[in-house]
């Protein structure tokens, strides 16, 4: 047992905090607060079509590039984010609020919640996600199509899972028995389940799965979306005149088929016209599209790194 | 006693009491009742200072359930119905159970509010399961912290206070930067331990610290926790199913007999024989 004893008290009631983890932090941090800046920026409608930029290219019109019409992806990006912001935050919290009740009552030990959670749990369970999705976006007045209800039916659908990890996570905690032992060190109630239980044990269980849920919404949106443009159907998620951000891939993705077609039959200089410098080139409609979703999916893993067990 | 009464308690002192051998706590005549049975009846427990109370017992006769009523910590409906208990070195002749007696959940809620500032500072509790005891998020270090804090003078080098409870429970300073996963059976168990005696309490629980260890490291938890309790002046309730290890060590012994009702360890009945 010749140890040598660590010099400074901190570092003996703390283990140095991994720079992953801050870093991942940071970046959560950045693209949320991006996220949240985009959507509040959005503009109500779309500007005015300018011919002579149609399919403009990024470095014609700064930082995006233009449709079809030579309107600017800026605004594209920006009604995106104020479409799926709202709702996919609002989902988020949903399903960390009810993994939040399902850890709580494994350690609280009762009964007749218990017993509520796991029949929410079997119903919401058993329901088919998708077509009780599409059957919300039908069954909403057409004034009133937004994220906002297909969102909370996603986040009540999606919760059984997450309440069951989160309940897990609290067994493996000990349950009743950890609670106990709290109680017994004089701790109260309030600090017991809000700071030692949820805080310090479950946060990682809940911000995951937040994360997640928000993440499939952003997601959702986007599919809807593309399938309504690509249908030429009318949209499920947002009123008429707000662009979601499925309009960038609806546009981009044509081009890459092109890109693909000539990258076989002519070459790659050919292809490169074709997709990125040609006239009707709109890869970059594409990448715009993709490097959105990238965004989303990053943010939601480094909340994911950010809040996982040290 | 009351007459549908099936449980009881004996009382056996094994050393004579010294005049300076202040009492702690004084639990009398102690009766919780379900509205289906009776959880335990006549429990009567003094632990006096520098002494080592033993409470004996088969599963399910009610010993954690009196130990958890030696720290007013109950879930039980309705609960105490008889009884009284008084920690007579920190609150004089103050009954806790006044109000209590009959008055269901909602006055054991309020009793543990009540009683909060004594749990953790005047009587600790080190449960069964080491692992129960410990935050499975943070460092021994950061566990061992927050129960020093308890104390009324606050410590000036938390560090080395630190260091010095992990010694006298046999653990390197270097299980302070350990998370308790990272911990063998036995290690938790001394951990488990040093959390309790960190808050330097008048009077330690100690409910069955030899569950889940083997012979041998079961030998050398108790006699650490006798050790420990000798050294630090620590008034030792220790509850055990172990004949040899309460022949050794205890100074008074609490019998618990004829079990009728098995319960968890909030009370709550589970259902037959334990």
């Amino acid at each position: 047992m010749s140890e040598t004893p660590p010099s400074a008290s901190s570092t003996i009631i703390r283990r140095a905090e991994s720079s992953w983890t801050r870093g991942w932090l940071v970046i959560g941090a950045a693209l949320f607060a991006a996220f949240v800046l985009t959507a509040w920026l959005a503009p109500e409608r779309l500007p005015d079509a300018n011919r002579e930029l149609f399919w403009a290219k990024p470095w014609e019109v700064f930082p995006f590039g233009a449709d079809g019409s030579g309107r600017s992806y800026v605004p594209y990006v920006l009604q995106g984010a104020s479409i799926v912001m709202g709702p996919s935050v609002l989902a988020g919290v949903i399903v960390m609020v009810l993994s939040a009740v399902a850890g709580l009552a494994r350690c609280a030990n009762v009964g007749w919640l218990d017993t509520a959670l796991q029949i929410f749990s079997e119903i919401a369970g058993a329901l088919p996600r998708m077509v009780v999705i599409l059957v919300v976006a039908f069954i909403v007045p057409k004034e009133w199509v937004s994220l906002y209800p297909l969102a909370i039916a996603w986040a009540l659908l999606a919760a059984p899972g997450a309440m069951d990890e989160a309940a897990a996570a609290a067994g493996r905690l000990g349950g009743a028995r950890f609670v106990e032992a709290l109680r017994a060190h004089g701790f109260s109630v309030t600090r017991i389940y809000l700071y030692h239980v949820t805080w310090l044990n479950l946060r990682s269980v809940l911000m995951r799965q937040a994360a997640e849920i928000l993440m499939q919404v952003v997601f959702l949106e986007i599919a809807l979306s593309y399938l309504a443009d690509f249908k030429q159907q009318k949209a499920l998620t947002r009123q008429e005149m707000i662009e979601s951000w499925a309009g960038p891939l609806n546009d981009g993705f044509r081009s890459a088929i092109t890109f693909g077609e000539t990258l076989g039959s002519k070459g790659i200089s050919a292809a490169i016209e074709a997709g990125i410098t040609g006239p009707d080139a709109r890869l970059h409609a594409l990448f715009l599209g993709l490097g959105l979703v990238a965004a989303v999916a990053i943010m939601a893993q480094a909340f994911r790194m950010a809040a996982r067990e040290r | 006693m009351s007459e549908d009464s099936k449980l009881n308690a004996a009382v056996g002192v094994r050393t004579e009491v010294r005049d300076d051998q202040e009492l702690l706590l004084d639990l009398q005549d102690l009766c919780i009742k379900t509205p289906s049975r009776t959880l335990v009846d006549g429990v009567s427990i003094q632990v006096r200072s520098g002494r080592c109370t033993a409470i004996i017992g088969h599963s399910g006769s009610g010993k954690s359930l009196s130990a958890r009523a030696c720290m007013a910590v109950l879930d039980v409906d309705p609960g105490i119905v008889r009884g009284s208990l008084r920690y007579p070195a920190a609150s004089g002749d103050k009954d806790w159970f006044e109000g209590v007696r009959g008055a269901g959940m909602a006055a054991q809620q309020k009793l543990l509010r009540a009683t909060r500032h004594l749990r953790g500072g005047y009587v600790t509790y080190s449960p069964q399961s080491a692992s129960s005891a410990l935050n499975p998020s943070r460092t021994l270090g950061w566990q061992l912290k927050m129960a020093i804090e308890r104390r009324a003078p606050p410590v000036a080098d938390l560090g080395h206070e630190i260091r010095e409870i992990l010694d006298r429970v046999g653990l390197p300073a270097r299980t302070a930067a350990s998370l308790p996963g990272e911990l063998s059976g036995g290690m938790a168990q001394r951990a488990a331990l040093a959390i309790a005696i960190a808050p330097k309490p008048p009077l330690l629980i100690a409910d069955e610290p030899e569950t889940g260890l083997d012979p041998v490291l079961r030998r050398v938890v108790t006699e650490l926790m006798i050790n420990v309790a000798k050294e630090t002046q620590v008034a030792l309730m220790l509850i055990s199913h172990n004949m040899e290890t309460v022949e050794r060590v205890a100074d008074e012994v609490v019998r618990l007999h004829q079990p009728t009702a098995t319960h968890d360890s909030l009370g709550r009945p589970r259902g037959g024989q334990g």
